[in-house]
């Protein structure tokens, strides 16, 4: 009798693989996030009795990794235990814990740096660029472009993972391994650099010389406490109180 | 405006579910959420604007790992819906509404964050149901644990939402007729340094650095 995963079940993996850090705890961080998004893939396998439980509490442990790159991992999952539960013997429970710890890691590690610290600061970037410099009704452009460039990015990738790791098996772990992020995320922070400019001109060119300074001057000295790692929300009050400041001094600008 | 601002904190509170819990298909980025909330409190170019600002602002908080990211979501919401009610009532400039919502909301991002640990301790206990339940082969209530957690986020969020608005109200109320001319002024006037800061900001995020070594 043999078992297998329909395109359905990757469907409705995929659908829940949204909700993996749902119930997310201090003490084994995204588990039950995980079991939620496996759950049709059990049902399919395992008819209710003691191998369903066991598989229940594998996927109950410890688990961690960025929501996106998360796919990969539900994927190779699905595609190991499907053979397991055919053809007892070929892979064992132990070698599915594993699996998931190692690719967990690195997984996380480019999802951090490549959505959350490059792209998605980009995609906000140019969002706001369009908001400037567009008018009216037209301005809406900017937030729209902002949610579907880098969601662009972020659904290929979770559709994408899961269905590679569904195919691939173990073997994807090959493919991340000569995936390299560091090029393009070097790429993206130069573009960024770029736009960052652009909006500084756009701002200097609308101002005199006396707005001028005094913008610019703010902005070099919050960089400056920026880099001393000064709190945020210090950073804004004291912007605020330096604005209320120069205005009481009869400095307008 | 209580119908407007139960209405605004329900739909808030759903859509920051995208802030770590669900879907995060950033909808709850200052960028959306600041229009979308302008627009619900009628002056849809005003959300725009606040968005952008701290949109700026926390253009580069990561909701690495195990920490709990700061909730721009939240501040957004509040700011923007307590700059646009008072400048229903009060008769300064926008800009001046713009920068004491950003004033109040500020201390509350950092609230929620605090209330966001609670969250998450509880969603400890409903782990040790789960399992429970895996012991009793329940998929049933495993993934009812799940859904009951994401009620729960959505509960914290609406009271969370509701309250701040409406103490935000009143405190304004309260403050905002008291303060002398050059306040007020001074604070609109430094809408544009608020600019500056999120600028340098964009520059930290962007700045060369060695990939993967945070900070």
């Amino acid at each position: 009798m043999n078992r297998a995963i329909t395109k359905l079940d990757l469907f409705k993996m995929m659908h829940r693989s949204f909700y993996i850090q749902a119930v997310w705890n201090f003490e084994r961080l995204q588990n039950l996030g995980f079991l939620f998004t496996v759950v049709p893939m059990i049902k399919r396998l395992y008819p209710k009795g003691p191998a369903r439980i066991e598989a229940l509490q594998r996927h109950l442990e410890f688990f961690n990794t960025h929501p996106y790159t998360a796919s990969f991992v539900v994927g190779v999952t699905t595609s190991m235990e499907e053979k397991m539960a055919n053809q007892p013997g070929t892979v064992k429970p132990e070698d599915i814990r594993s699996i998931k710890a190692i690719m967990s890691g690195p997984l996380a590690a480019i999802g951090d740096a490549f959505f959350w610290a490059s792209l998605r600061p980009f995609s906000a970037l140019i969002g706001i660029l369009m908001i400037l410099t567009l008018d009216g009704n037209a301005k809406l452009i900017g937030p729209v472009f902002f949610l579907f460039f880098f969601n662009f990015f972020g659904l290929y990738i979770r559709f994408g993972g899961l269905a590679k790791g569904y195919m691939l098996g173990t073997g994807v772990v090959d493919i991340l391994k000569k995936f390299d992020t560091q090029d393009l995320i070097t790429v993206i922070n130069l573009l960024g650099l770029i736009g960052l400019g652009v909006l500084l001109m756009l701002y200097a060119a609308d101002f005199n010389l006396w707005q001028n300074i005094i913008f610019f001057s703010t902005l070099l000295m919050a960089y400056g406490l920026i880099r001393k790692k000064v709190y945020t929300n210090i950073l804004i009050y004291g912007v605020l109180a330096w604005g209320v400041l120069l205005y009481y001094l009869n400095i307008n600008f | 405006m209580l119908l407007t601002s139960v209405w605004i904190s329900l739909v808030a509170s759903i859509i920051s579910l995208d802030v770590t819990a669900c879907w995060q298909v950033m909808i709850s980025r200052p960028i959306i959420i600041g229009p979308l909330i302008g627009w619900m409190c009628g002056d849809f170019i005003h959300g725009m604007i606040m968005g952008s600002i701290l949109e700026l602002i926390w253009i580069n908080t990561l909701p690495l790992g195990a920490s709990i990211p700061l909730d721009a979501a939240a501040t957004t919401v509040v700011a923007t819906a307590t700059s646009i009610f008072l400048e229903q009532w009060w008769s300064g400039n926008e800009s001046t509404t713009m920068v004491l919502g950003i004033c109040y909301a500020m201390p509350l991002g950092t609230f929620i964050k605090k209330l966001d640990i609670f969250v998450r301790r509880f969603s400890n206990q409903l782990v040790y149901y789960a399992d429970k339940y895996a012991k009793q082969d329940n998929l049933f209530m495993i993934q009812a644990m799940v859904i009951l957690a994401i009620l729960l986020i959505v509960l914290k969020y609406f009271l969370f939402y509701f309250i701040s608005i409406y103490l935000g109200l009143y405190i304004f109320h309260l403050v905002v007729p008291q303060l002398p001319d050059y306040v007020l002024d001074g604070l609109g006037q430094a809408r544009i340094l608020l600019i500056a800061l999120g600028l340098a900001m964009v520059w930290d995020t962007f700045r060369f650095r060695k990939v993967g070594k945070e900070s």
